[in-house]
């Protein structure tokens, strides 16, 4: 997921409501923004609730954003504290067999087979806490990119592989449960 | 054992590390099976670990954040502030009564006012016609603004 260049002129573009560029936004940021928020709470119901709170966040601090740091960071502080907040307030524990979801009126095996994965995968993911979950989703969706997951996360770099040695080792020992073929 | 195959997924090792990797999937049957189960881990990750938002809720938004942004950064500033509009209406009252003051058959009631030239009161009273219309002015571009940012109009 490339950042955009996000100067001056995209904010007040923005500001002033220009359709492209909340079509831009949405594209870039929003997607993000919901990716994090997803990861955090593992529903689709509460994550669009805090990406719709994050974003309206966002909008409001419009103002304060520094030019000279990373736009897509600044996202996801405000992505990741509004997801925790939600997480918090509503003291759901995630039951990881709740993961599986159920698979209607499917028409082919791919598609089977593709949404059983990534039932698999979400359930396995949930074996990790928040911020775990967290690190190793943005690892492949910003396409293994370390500099701009430190960028975006604020950790050293050190720290980032530990945790994500980490999280690939949590999940390399429950891998086995819901994939056939590891 | 495990941080090198990592390592080595992740295009991280270096040549002697590589080598070490390859020399251990051909001759350690544990780390060629641990090596086999972590790249089907990595793969799996790399296709599946992305969510999507739904259309749905992405046209909701987009079409929330119209509002949001109207709401929180209007188009039109205003030109006059309110401190500017009390102080305008009271010299509007002001010249009102003036005008009464000096109509004919004025009531008595006016007479604790001091005397004041007639040219003054002239150009007091266009002074305030003037900031009126400014002020209505003023509330039809913002409306106008409002309107057109809503509907998309060009303006």
């Amino acid at each position: 997921m490339n950042e955009l260049l996000v100067d001056k002129g995209f904010i007040s573009r923005l500001k002033t409501g220009d359709s492209k560029s909340i079509k831009v936004f949405m594209d870039t940021y929003g997607r993000f923004i919901y990716h994090v928020t997803y990861k955090v709470l593992l529903q689709a119901s509460e994550a669009e609730e805090a990406t719709q709170d994050t974003i309206l966040k966002v909008i409001k601090a419009l103002d304060t954003y520094d030019l000279k740091s990373s736009f897509k960071a600044w996202c996801y502080t405000i992505a990741w504290r509004t997801a925790i907040d939600y997480k918090r307030r509503l003291k759901y524990t995630v039951d990881i067999h709740e993961g599986m979801e159920v698979i209607s009126s499917v028409t082919s095996d791919a598609i089977i087979h593709q949404s059983e994965t990534q039932s698999n995968i979400k359930t396995l993911l949930s074996h990790l806490d928040e911020e775990s979950r967290v690190i190793i989703s943005l690892y492949y969706l910003e396409e293994k990119n370390i500099r701009e997951l430190i960028d975006i996360t604020g950790l050293t770099e050190s720290n980032l592989k530990v945790k994500l040695f980490r999280a690939r080792k949590e999940l390399a020992k429950h891998a086995g449960k819901y994939f056939e073929q590891i | 054992m495990e941080s090198l195959i990592w390592k080595y997924i992740d295009g991280e090792c270096n040549s002697d590390e590589k080598a070490q990797v390859e020399h251990l999937l051909k001759t350690d049957l544990h780390f060629s099976e641990q090596f086999k189960q972590s790249s089907e881990l990595n793969l799996q990750l790399q296709h599946f670990s992305t969510v999507e938002m739904s259309e749905g809720f992405r046209q909701k938004m987009e079409n929330k954040m119209i509002l949001e942004l109207a709401a929180a950064y209007p188009a039109h500033q205003e030109i006059i502030t309110i401190w500017w509009k009390i102080g305008l209406s009271l010299a509007g009252i002001g010249s009102i009564i003036l005008a009464l003051k000096y109509s004919e058959g004025a009531s008595v009631i006016f007479n604790f006012i001091p005397e004041i030239n007639a040219r003054i009161i002239t150009m007091g009273a266009w002074v305030a016609v003037g900031f009126v219309l400014l002020i209505s002015l003023d509330n039809i571009i913002g409306k106008w603004s409002e309107i057109s940012r809503t509907t998309g109009m060009m303006v």
